[in-house]
C-alpha cells in the first residue's frame, strides 16, 4: 500500500530544523494491553518529537532489566511485530504527527522478510530504525533497502569508538547517530557524580568533533538535570528505562496516559 | 578429473557463507577488533603456541587417549569402535583446551577480569581453573535451573576462586546465562576478557573456538593412522554448541568424501516435543552476536530448547556447523533424552566409562551405526566428557536410590 501523498521523512524534517530532539522509548503494549495509542498522544501532546517505538525480542542484548522486561510483557501482550505496524498505522489514521522510530532487535525483522517488513514500515508510516545488533559491519543490505524507501537509518556510537569509527557511523547513519552515553546496557548507568559528567562531557566533545550530522544521547538518562545537560551538548536525549519504570504500575492505558504526562512534565520542568 | 576445493572458512569479515559475522551493540564492536587482531598475531607467535601445547601437555594431561572400545566392539559386531577419551583432560573435559587457549589470549593483552557463561557448568569450571593458574579474577554466569542440574560443578567454580552469578532471566539456562555474560561485557569492555564456551558467539570466536579445540581431531587423526593405518569411516560428536564436534571435524573436513562426519543433537523428548535440534528443525538467525540455524518461533523470538544435558540445552548453534550442514559436509541427526540415558548406561556397564549425557547423545548414534558396518570399518566417538557431574540426574532418571 502506497499513501496517496508522499510524506516527506519526519526525521529528515526534524533534524533540518533547529529543534532539539526530545526522544521517548515507548515498549508497546506495556504494562497493559491497549497501552499503546494513549501512551504515543500523551507523548506528542508533552513535547516529546521523536518516539522509539521498541520492537519486542525474548534476547535483547543491549538491554538492562528494565527493558528486558518490559518486552516480556509486550510480548505476553500480543506484540509482535505486524501488532506493532498495526499500532503505528492506526496511530497516524488518528493524526499523531511525531516521528516514530522502529527500535529492536535483528531477528524478527529477517524473519518477517526485510523487503516485507520495510514495504509495511513504510505504509504504516514509520519514519526509521535503529537496530543495536546491526553495526555497520552487517548492516549494508539492510541499509541500502532502507535508503531506497526514503527511510532513516541511526547506527550507535559508544564510549570505546574511535574517532574515525565515528566518522564512520555518521557516514552510514542517514540523519542523525545515537551515542550511548556510557558502557552499558540500557538503564542501568549512573550519570550521577562529578568524574561521570566530565569523562561525558570529553566523549561528547569528541562525538561532536566528529560528526556532520546530529547526534542524540541516551542510556542512563533518567532526571531532568541530566536532560538539560545533555541538550546544552547534543541534538537530542533519549529517555527509555526511566520513562518504562515510570509507566511499570499502570493497571489502565488511561493510567498509562496519565502517568506519561505526569512523567515528560516533570523532566522537562 | 574433480578438483575438489580445499575447505577455508570464515571469510576475512567472519562469515562461513551466510552465517557468523559480527550482529552485536556497538560497544563491543572494538571488543572484537581488538580480539581479532590479538589473535591474529598470536598465530603468528612460535611462543605463544608453544606455551598453549606446554600447559595442553603439563596441565590438561594431552594427547587424551585413543582408546579401542574392544568389549564394545565385540558386543555391537560391527565396526571397530575407538573412543577419543576428552573425558580425561583435566577438569573432566574438552573444556580446558579452549579455555587455556583463550586464557593466554587474555594474558597478552593484559585483562585482568575474565567473564565465562556455562551451561553444564564444564566450561564454568574449565574457565575457573585456568583463572586460578593465572591469578585472574573469575565471573561465571549460570542459569538457575543449569545451578541445581549441575550442583557438583558450582560447588568446584566456588573452590577454585570463581564468583557465580545465578541467571533468572528467560529459560535460566545457557542462553541467558550467554546473554548475560554479553550484557557484562557490554558494560565492562575495558578490562574483561570473555572467554566464550563454544564456537558460538561473534566473529572472531567460532574460528577461535574450533583452533583451540582442533587438538582433538589433529590427535585423533595421528593416533589412528598409527594404530590402523588408515582414516575412520565415520566419526561422531555431541552438538550442543558444537565445540567437541568442530575440533574433532575440522582436521578432517578435506577427507569428507571418505571420513564420514556425524554431529548429534538433542532431541530431547523428541522432535515434535521440547528438544534442542536446532539443525534438524531450526531456521536461519541470529542470536548471540552471530546468524546460524535457530529454534525460534514465526515472529522471530526465540523458543526454549530442552535436553536432559544441561550442555546440549541451547537454541542456537556454531554457525561453523550451520554452514557445514548447508554444504553436506557434515550430516546432523537427533537423540533423545532416553536414547541418551540408555546409552550411557551400556557404555557404563560395557567399558567401564560414565560419559557425560552431553557425549551420551553420540554414544546412541554409534552403537545405533556400528552393527550396520563392515568389520574393518573404523568409528571413532568423541567421548567429549565424563558423566560424574550428571550423577544427580542420572540417579533420578533410573530411579536408583
Amino acid at each position: 500500500m502506497i499513501s496517496e501523498v508522499q510524506v516527506e521523512n519526519r526525521i529528515s524534517r526534524l533534524c533540518q530544523s533547529e529543534n532539539k530532539m526530545l526522544v521517548a522509548y515507548l515498549m508497546p503494549e506495556f504494562p497493559v494491553p491497549n497501552a499503546t495509542l494513549p501512551a504515543l498522544f500523551a507523548l506528542e501532546e508533552a513535547g516529546v518529537n521523536v518516539i522509539e517505538l521498541g520492537m519486542p525480542h525474548s534476547d535483547p542484548l543491549a538491554d538492562g532489566r528494565t527493558i528486558q522486561e518490559a518486552a516480556q510483557v509486550a510480548i505476553k501482550n500480543g506484540a509482535t511485530l505486524k501488532k506493532v505496524l498495526a499500532l503505528v498505522q492506526e496511530a497516524r489514521a488518528k493524526g499523531l504527527n511525531a516521528a516514530l522510530i522502529l527500535m529492536g532487535y535483528i531477528n524478527p525483522i529477517l524473519r518477517y522478510g526485510v523487503n516485507a517488513f520495510l514495504d509495511d514500515a513504510k505504509s504504516a508510516g514509520v519514519d526509521g530504525f535503529i537496530i543495536p545488533d546491526l553495526p555497520p559491519e552487517e548492516a549494508e543490505a539492510f541499509r541500502s533497502e532502507v535508503a531506497r524507501r526514503n527511510l532513516s537509518m541511526t547506527f550507535l556510537i559508544s564510549p570505546v569508538s574511535s574517532p574515525e569509527r565515528i566518522q564512520t557511523i555518521d557516514a552510514l547513519s542517514t540523519d542523525f547517530s545515537y551515542a550511548l552515553a556510557v558502557n552499558a546496557t540500557t538503564g542501568t548507568a549512573k550519570l550521577s557524580n562529578k568524574n561521570t559528567y566530565s569523562e561525558l562531557e570529553t566523549y561528547l566533545e569528541r562525538v561532536r568533533a566528529n560528526v556532520s550530522k546530529k547526534f542524540v544521547v541516551g542510556f542512563g538518562i533518567k532526571e531532568r538535570e541530566q536532560v538539560a545537560w545533555i541538550l546544552e551538548r547534543a541534538d537530542g536525549a533519549v529517555i527509555g528505562s526511566a520513562y518504562l519504570q515510570a509507566i511499570a504500575s499502570a493497571q489502565t492505558p488511561e493510567a498509562v496516559a496519565e502517568k506519561t504526562s505526569a512523567f515528560w512534565k516533570m523532566l522537562q520542568g | 578429473m574433480t578438483i575438489i576445493p580445499t575447505y577455508n572458512a570464515p571469510d576475512s569479515r567472519g562469515h562461513f557463507g551466510i552465517y557468523g559475522g559480527k550482529y552485536v551493540p556497538e560497544t563491543l564492536i572494538k571488543n572484537a577488533d581488538d580480539l581479532e587482531r590479538e589473535y591474529k598475531a598470536a598465530q603468528q607467535d612460535p611462543q605463544f603456541w608453544q606455551e598453549f601445547e606446554d600447559l595442553l601437555a603439563h596441565f590438561v594431561g594431552r594427547p587424551t587417549p585413543l582408546y579401542f572400545a574392544k568389549r564394545l566392539t565385540e558386543t555391537l559386531g560391527g565396526a571397530k569402535i575407538y573412543l577419543k577419551r576428552e573425558d580425561l583432560c583435566h577438569t573432566g573435559a574438552h573444556k580446558i583446551n579452549n579455555a587455556i587457549g583463550q586464557v593466554l589470549l587474555a594474558k597478552r593483552m593484559g585483562k585482568r577480569r575474565i567473564i565465562a557463561e556455562t551451561g553444564a557448568g564444564q566450561h564454568g569450571v574449565a574457565t575457573a581453573t585456568v583463572c586460578a593458574l593465572f591469578g585472574l579474577e573469575c565471573v561465571v554466569y549460570m542459569g538457575e535451573e543449569d545451578i541445581h542440574r549441575q550442583a557438583p560443578n558450582v560447588a568446584r567454580m566456588k573452590l577454585l576462586g570463581a564468583t557465580v552469578v545465578a541467571v533468572s532471566s528467560g529459560s535460566k539456562t545457557l542462553k541467558d546465562a550467554t546473554s548475560e555474560a554479553i550484557r557484562d561485557w557490554v558494560t565492562n569492555p575495558d578490562d574483561t576478557f570473555y572467554i566464550i564456551g563454544s564456537v558460538v558467539g561473534m566473529h572472531p570466536y567460532p574460528m577461535m573456538v574450533r583452533d583451540f579445540q582442533s587438538v582433538i581431531g589433529k590427535e585423533t587423526r595421528a593416533q589412528i593412522l598409527e594404530r590402523e593405518d588408515k582414516l575412520p569411516s565415520l566419526i561422531t560428536a555431541c552438538v550442543g554448541g558444537g565445540s567437541n564436534a568442530m575440533g574433532m571435524f575440522y582436521p578432517f573436513l578435506n577427507n569428507a568424501q571418505t571420513v564420514k562426519l556425524v554431529g548429534i543433537e538433542a532431541a530431547g523428548e523428541g522432535l515434535n516435543g521440547r528438544h534442542a535440534a536446532t539443525l534438524t528443525k531450526g531456521k536461519h538467525g541470529v542470536l548471540h552476536g552471530a546468524m546460524m540455524y535457530l529454534l525460534q518461533d514465526g515472529d522471530g523470538q526465540i523458543e526454549l530448547a530442552h535436553s536432559i544435558s544441561a550442555g546440549l540445552d541451547y537454541p542456537g548453534v556454531g554457525p561453523e556447523h550451520s554452514y557445514l550442514k548447508d554444504l553436506g559436509l557434515v550430516q546432523y541427526e537427533s537423540v533423545t533424552d532416553d536414547e541418551a540415558m540408555q546409552a550411557l548406561k551400556f557404555l557404563a556397564r560395557t567399558e567401564g566409562i560414565i560419559c557425560a549425557i552431553e557425549t551420551a547423545h553420540a554414544v546412541h548414534y554409534a552403537i545405533q551405526t556400528a552393527p550396520k558396518l563392515k568389520h574393518d570399518d573404523v568409528l571413532v566417538i568423541c567421548l567429549s566428557g565424563r558423566g560424574d557431574k550428571d550423577l544427580n540426574t542420572i540417579m533420578t532418571y533410573f530411579k536408583m536410590t
